[in-house]
Order: C-alpha cells, then structure tokens, then sequence
C-alpha cells in the first residue's frame, strides 16, 4: 500500500489529516478517539492563562455554504489543561493551540506546555473574534516575530503559527513567521449572519468567522501568496509548510 | 434557522409549559431542536410530540425559558433541528421512567408506544403530564410511592422487555447503580449534558470522547457502563471538569 505518511517541520507523521483546532477537541477523551479513529495528528482547542467560559449561546449558526461561529475561546486555563493531561497517551500527536495578548502571556504558556510532556504549540493569532488577543495580536508583524522568537529562545518546542486571513498583506504574517516550523493557514474569514425574520444577529457576539467548502478557495489564495512571498526571496523554507484547514 | 407559528401553549404546573408549534418537521422519538429567542440564548429541548404538529415541554429556570413560557399563539418559534439520534422501536412489555423534566422526552414515545409509566417529582406540586395510571413517586409522599422513582421503580426491573429512561444524571447514575447488569430487559438512556453546538462538533457535551448530541442522546445500558465519567463529572462552559456532589470518586 502506498504511504501517505509527511512530514510537518520535524514532525512525521503517518497520514496528513490533522483535525484543526476548535473542532472537538476540548476534551481528552475527543482527542484521543480522533487519534484512535485515524486522524495522524490533533490540535487542541486554544488554551490560555485562565478559565475562560466563551460566548454565550448561539455560538455557531448553519448557514447554506457552510457555518458561521464565535465560541469565544472557552477553555479551562492552563492549569486545568495540564491536570487533565497529566497521564494522556498521546502527547506527541497533539499539538496545543495557545493564545494570549503579549509575549510574556505566550512563553509562560509554551512553557507550562513544554513542562507537560508535548513537543509542539500552534499560536492561535488568528481568532478573528475576541479582543485583545487572536487576529488583534496576529495582524501586528513586529509582535508575532517577537512571540515566535522569545518562545523559540527559551523552550525547544516545535511552532505552528496560525495565521489570520482578514488582513491585506498575509505575506507580511508569514515572514514575520519565518522561525516558525510550519505555517497553518487559515483561520475563519471574518462574517455576520443576519436572521431577517427577527431582524437580529445570529450569534450572540455579532461577529463571527466563516468557514465551509467555499473558505477552501480563501485559504489556497493565502497558502499561493506565502509561497510567492517566498519565491520573492523570504527565507522561510518549502518543507516548512502545511495546509492546515483545507476542507 | 427554521421558525413556525405557535399554535398554542398551555401550563401543565406552576413552571412546566407545553408549546405547540405549526412545522411539518420529520423528528423520531427522543431527537431534540435547538430552540432560538432572538437576541438571546438558543438552548436544546426535546420533542415531548414528534407527530404533527409537534410539542416541546420545558420548565422555566432561566431567562430562556421564561421569555419563551410568554410567547402567545400566532407568535414565530425560531428553532434548528432536529437532532440527535431516537429512541429503537420497543416490542413486548414496556416501562417508562422519568424524573426532572425527563417525561418531556419520554411523552413522544408514549404518545406511540403503550406502557407503564414511572414518573418522579419532589413534591406532586411539580409533576407534569401525568395521566391516569402512571405509577407516582414523590420525595415528600404528597402523592403515590413516598420515595424517589429509582426507588418504585428498580424492584419491578424483570417484568418488562423494553424500559426508557430520561431524567437528571445524578438520578439516572443512581439507577444504573443500582440494576443488575446482567438483565435481559434492554434499558436506553436519553441523556443531558451541557450543549452549545447540538450538531457534534463543539465537544462541550462529550463523555469520554462520546458526544451526547449527536452520538446520542439516546443510548443502551451496555454503551453507558462504559462511560466512566457519566455520574462522575461533566464540563463547565469553559470545558474545566467538575465533579456532581453526588459522585463518589
């Protein structure tokens, strides 16, 4: 049979699927039976330094071509994630996705996670919909290097840099990511659903990220304009490359 | 986002209400809709009738709730679904258990398929959709069996083929506890569990990597014995674990 098996930075692994983060994956237990059901890798949904309860319902609306969301990045805080993963199995297939709102907010957690036994962090500097960190932190050039340089100085993880599509010049993202091992590309694009017979928003925080069969179309715009930056003589290598949310 | 006209909505007790809505939606027994209000939350709720037109039965306790407990007939029902898997066809003897809200989910089987009915209440002040010859239990004796449902109902186990059960996980847990494993009664379980997404994909609702939303919500004895958080713990909004008060760890 032919393998299908790849690498991701220095990271192999036996089929390309890797389920994205946010798509169940909070729970240990969904990590581990995606894993166990043959996805080749997982990524966390996005940890930060404290509990974070989300939006409030609706956070996902189906739409015709697809679905609109805004979860809010609930998650259980750091602490709580690596008491929950204390004893699991599969460290080296998951790689936890963080977030945070400085450099210092994402070392420390690149740190706790490194600490806890897995090898390899995606930044989530694309959320499109929650202030102060996400697509706010991940649209500043200067800051991703700076994050992407600090964490790499001071803990020997793999990086995924997860970029946002809601900027003009992703190109400008993905070389500011060039000490990164992988780029993931991309995050929801920016959307807002109206429900014309209530006349009101369909999610509870208005703004949302879109994503279904017609974001793939998006996402290789993105994935084509980093390789060109890169054909434009940046330094960021080929293998270091990953499709991360075609559908 | 479907919507429908409501037909009418009638309080079966102090805080229980019955909707009717006007929708040609095809739903099994046992599936749920996520119910929408505009500019508020959107919450899951089982069919209490799959026939047309369809019901949904609630208690109020939240903000939800109560603002859908003031919709009038003619008023628009905002609503997805529906969802999750049905209750199986039953043959031979047939029991019903509920406790809490859970003989809403359990009335559109009943409305199918006859059977004994167990329901249980704290006081006979919050039963609801009760009908002449369902077996009572209430925790303070004010009607029927003084005691909880898991209490009149276990010792009756063997008579039947079929049992469904729906109600709090804390009395459901108790219930399993308390069964002999080895029975050749098949029992399912309808089961509740905090849900953001309804469609599978948030993981707010799963046990041990099962989701209950779509899953479930329905499942047999065997494939509940082998959750071992079920009883135990659940996931806050946040996805932190916390343990019920009643788990024994």
């Amino acid at each position: 049979m032919a393998s299908i098996s790849t690498k991701v930075g220095n990271f192999s692994i036996e089929n390309p699927v890797i389920l994205a983060s946010g798509i169940l994956d909070e729970t240990s237990g969904s990590i581990l039976r995606s894993l166990r059901s043959g996805a080749g890798a997982v990524v966390t949904k996005s940890i930060g330094i404290s509990e974070r309860a989300g939006y409030p319902t609706p956070v996902i609306s189906e739409i015709k071509t697809g679905l609109l969301n805004a979860v809010g990045l609930p998650n259980p805080g750091i602490d709580n994630f690596v008491e929950e993963y204390k004893e699991f199995p599969e460290k080296k297939r998951t790689v936890v996705s963080i977030f945070g709102g400085s450099v210092e907010e994402f070392v420390t957690l690149s740190r706790r996670v490194e600490a806890a036994g897995f090898d390899k962090v995606e930044l989530n500097l694309s959320c499109p919909h929650v202030q102060g960190v996400g697509s706010e932190v991940g649209q500043d050039v200067g800051l991703v290097e700076d994050i992407i340089t600090e964490i790499k100085r001071r803990t020997n993880l793999q990086i995924w840099s997860k970029l946002t599509p809601n900027v003009t010049d992703i190109i400008s993202l993905a070389k500011a990511s060039e000490k990164a091992d992988a780029l993931v590309l991309i995050n929801t694009i920016r959307a807002i659903g109206v429900e014309i017979y209530s006349r009101k928003f369909v999610l509870s925080n208005v703004v949302g990220g879109y994503s279904g069969p017609r974001d793939k179309t998006c996402c290789l715009a993105g994935c084509v304009r980093c390789l060109q930056g890169n054909r434009e003589g940046y330094s960021w290598g080929w293998r270091n490359y990953n499709m991360g949310r075609c559908n | 986002m479907q919507h429908a006209k409501v037909i009418s909505i009638e309080r079966d007790n102090k805080d229980v209400f019955t909707l009717v809505f006007d929708s040609k939606i095809s739903a099994e027994p046992g599936q749920f809709i996520m119910i929408w209000v505009p500019g508020g939350k959107e919450i899951p709720m089982s069919l209490s009738s799959t026939s047309n037109p369809p019901a949904i039965t609630f208690r109020t306790f939240g903000e939800t709730t109560r603002t859908l407990a003031t919709l009038k007939p003619g008023d628009r029902l905002f609503f997805r679904g529906p969802y999750g898997n049905s209750y199986p066809r039953p043959t031979g003897k047939v029991a019903y258990v509920g406790g809490g809200t859970g003989l809403a989910s359990l009335n559109s089987m009943i409305l199918k398929y006859d059977g004994d009915v167990f329901a249980g209440a704290r006081t006979k002040d919050d039963l609801f959709l009760i009908k002449d010859g369902y077996k009572v239990a209430t925790d303070d004796g004010s009607l029927g069996f003084k005691g909880t449902v898991v209490d009149l109902f276990v010792p009756h186990l063997s008579e039947y083929d079929y049992v469904f059960v729906c109600g709090p996980e804390p009395m459901v847990k108790t219930l399993i506890d308390r069964l002999d494993k080895k029975t050749k009664t098949r029992i399912f379980f309808s089961l509740e569990r905090l849900m953001k997404c309804g469609i599978g994909i948030c993981d707010s609702c799963s046990i041990n990597g099962i989701r209950v939303c779509k899953d479930g919500t329905i499942f047999e004895l065997q494939e509940v014995l082998k959750m071992t958080e079920f009883g135990i713990s659940r996931r806050r909004e946040s996805g932190k674990i916390e343990f019920f008060a009643t788990a024994k760890r």
